[in-house]
């Protein structure tokens, strides 16, 4: 059997898993296995199948993951990310959109100590969205707001994208990180900057956005209140909220120091070379603890469901990625004993095409997979294939990263898959997600306009993992 | 059915806890060879061997509990569009599909395993760490998946009968799920 025919007929059996609701990890690995059986022989795939776990899995490198996942659902359990909206509601409550901004900054700030942008959009739907309503923002920009805002945790060090992206490419997970943050403070300003132009639009037509004086009174959740934390807590709902006092007002402070000890304890040990990626993602989630112990008298549900809760999410978490992983090695390895990478970056490099155009493409491809898959996935399926040709035409794997996860970014916007369009509907009662659909539209336009700057100036993304070299 | 779905999650949430313990071990013994570096400028021997091996070991154990607590990514866009009997009947085909797989590579990697104790394998690095105890988790943690997938196996197959059945978690039904 051809390897063309091989290749299609493992892709029919990855798509027939998606199709009957199975875990994604599984589809890879029926591809992979499927792919093997037919090259190989039930000996050989049985010999790999043998040794996946164990081979895709027992990596010092990959320590990492668990460990930026627990030091992000420890600080989400902390409750810190009210106290931060608090806070930024209270600074831009004079500029055009301020409640939209602040939910920006907000995010912004807690992707610095996440992984994950789940949480994020999760607690800022139930947070932001009725603040914002109650201040004249229409209903589908404000989920729009929130559900773009999110995409931020996973592009903001510590990306755990960014560390399965380096694992796969062999690229530096310190110099991954670094080259993420212009993009990522890019990424933010852009999307204030939207915020600002659409409020402004709005209020000359005539609708009144913002700018209500009960803003003064606004920043919901100040500090670590009691009513704080509540909303922070899985399944809570927002409630009444107290006006900031100087107390308060102390807290939300002590909790931008909280998240500011966990971001420079991360990325300063790595860029001053104190600790490895691995040992940074480790003394971070040791940090993160502590803020728990020391917030524990303020959550709701007390430091012991707190730590409970957080564990058990690590935990499953990390099996689901790794269980991603394992599925990925083995439709991997399928590729690379049938030459599928090498054959691809031979016929590719033999067109008579600039490079940007090969890029074009895969940035389509991500784009189209952004929208029926996961970031982890999307990066299991493309970067086997994507990678060796990108660096062969002379482009930066740093860079491509940094691209690549930007597109899945977009994808966590763009139907039908649109993760946090889902998410954020999931937790505003009366949100359809057709609305919330159409709310992200300027963001996602907003995020290519990104993703176009950062390809005309490669350097936005590649100077400061040069200066960390250097 | 109702019994070895509570035997399913109990298993599953226990090798859970003992997966959440294993990545606070890693954390712990991470930290300590920092803080053992920056005082003595020595690091502890064998951390870099042994975190892997208990990576190895969290992941296997926690992979019941990812399905049974809906983590695993999955995502309900053709089966959203089906009649009841028919996507009940497209997933116990999927659930049939996976479960094989997954038996498939838990009796491998219990072979593996023990041909890694039989062979003494070792750890490569300053440290020779024997692999066959983080090994031996893997087709547990194989088969514990199995039996969460074969639980809702059986309650699709309720639902091509044309019984009520609870609907798995996807992408779309499930708003507290992580995304990476």
């Amino acid at each position: 059997m051809s390897t063309g025919m091989m290749v299609l007929l493992s892709m029919l059996v990855f798509i027939a898993m998606l199709g009957a609701q199975m875990p994604i990890a599984l589809g890879l690995a029926a591809a992979g296995i499927t792919g093997l059986l037919l090259n190989g022989g039930v000996d050989q795939t049985a010999g790999t199948l043998a040794s996946a776990a164990y081979q895709s899995t027992s990596t010092y490198t990959l320590v990492v993951v668990p460990m930026f996942i627990l030091m992000g659902v420890l600080v989400a359990n902390a409750g810190v990310l009210s106290d931060l909206f608090g806070l930024a509601a209270r600074v831009t409550r004079k500029i055009p959109g301020g409640l939209g901004i602040a939910t920006v900054l907000s995010a912004a700030g807690f992707a610095a100590v996440t992984g994950s942008s789940a949480a994020a959009v999760a607690t800022l739907g139930r947070l932001c969205v009725g603040e914002m309503r109650k201040h004249g923002y229409p209903l589908q920009m404000a989920a729009g707001i929130v559900a773009a805002s999110g995409t931020l945790g996973i592009l903001i060090p510590p990306s755990v994208v960014l560390v399965i992206y380096g694992v796969l490419t062999q690229e530096s997970v310190g110099q991954l990180l670094f080259a993420a943050i212009v993009p990522g403070i890019l990424t933010a300003i852009a999307y204030v900057v939207t915020i600002v132009i659409l409020v402004v639009l709005r209020r000359r037509k005539g609708e009144v956005i913002g700018g209500d004086p009960r803003l003064a009174t606004l920043p919901p959740m100040a500090g670590g209140s009691q009513e704080a934390t509540a909303v922070d807590a899985p399944g809570s709902f927002v409630t009444p909220t107290p006006p900031p006092t100087r107390v308060n007002r102390a807290r939300e402070l002590e909790s931008v120091g909280y998240i500011a000890i966990v971001f420079v304890v991360v990325l300063g040990g790595i860029y001053t070379g104190t600790f490895t990626e691995t040992e940074a993602g480790a003394v971070g989630a040791l940090v993160a603890l502590l803020i728990l112990f020391a917030r524990a008298g303020r959550t709701p549900i007390g430091l012991g469901r707190s730590l409970t809760s957080a564990l058990k999410e690590t935990s499953s978490v990390t099996s689901m990625i790794f269980a991603l992983l394992i599925g990925g090695s083995i439709f991997t390895l399928f590729l690379v004993t049938t030459r599928v990478p090498i054959t691809l970056t031979d016929w590719v490099g033999g067109l008579d095409v600039p490079g940007w155009v090969v890029i074009l493409f895969f940035l389509v491809v991500l784009l189209i997979l952004g929208a029926l898959l996961d970031g982890v996935s999307i990066l299991l399926l493309t970067m086997p294939l994507a990678y060796p040709v990108v660096t062969d035409l002379g482009y930066s794997g740093l860079w491509f990263g940094i691209i690549a996860v930007k597109m899945i970014e977009v994808g966590l916007l763009t139907p039908p898959f649109g993760l946090n369009v889902y998410l954020v509907s999931g937790v505003v009662d009366d949100l359809k997600v057709e609305q919330a659909f159409k709310g992200v539209v300027p963001f996602i336009v907003t995020e290519l306009v990104v993703v176009a700057i950062l390809c005309i100036f490669p350097d936005l993304v590649t100077w400061l993992p040069e200066l960390m070299k250097d | 059915m109702r019994l070895l779905r509570t035997v399913s999650e109990r298993l599953s949430g226990f090798c859970g806890a003992l997966a959440a313990l294993l990545l606070i071990a890693i954390m712990a013994m991470t930290v300590a060879d920092v803080v053992r570096r920056a005082l003595t400028d020595k690091s502890i021997q064998g951390v870099i061997e042994v975190a892997p091996l208990l990576l190895l070991g969290a992941v296997a154990l926690g992979l019941g509990q990812a399905e049974t607590a809906g983590t695993h990514v999955r995502t309900s866009l053709v089966t959203d569009h089906l009649p009841h009997r028919l996507r009940s009947a497209l997933r116990s085909v999927g659930y049939a599909a996976s479960i094989y797989i997954l038996l498939w590579m838990a009796k491998l990697s219990y072979e593996r395993a023990i041909d890694a104790y039989d062979n003494n394998d070792t750890t490569a690095g300053f440290e020779s760490i024997p692999t066959w105890p983080a090994r031996a988790l893997v087709p547990i943690g194989l088969a514990l998946w199995a039996l969460a997938l074969f639980v809702r196996l059986l309650q699709d197959l309720r639902g091509v009968r044309g019984l009520t059945s609870e609907e798995p978690p996807s992408e779309q039904s499930a708003p507290e799920k992580e995304a990476f």
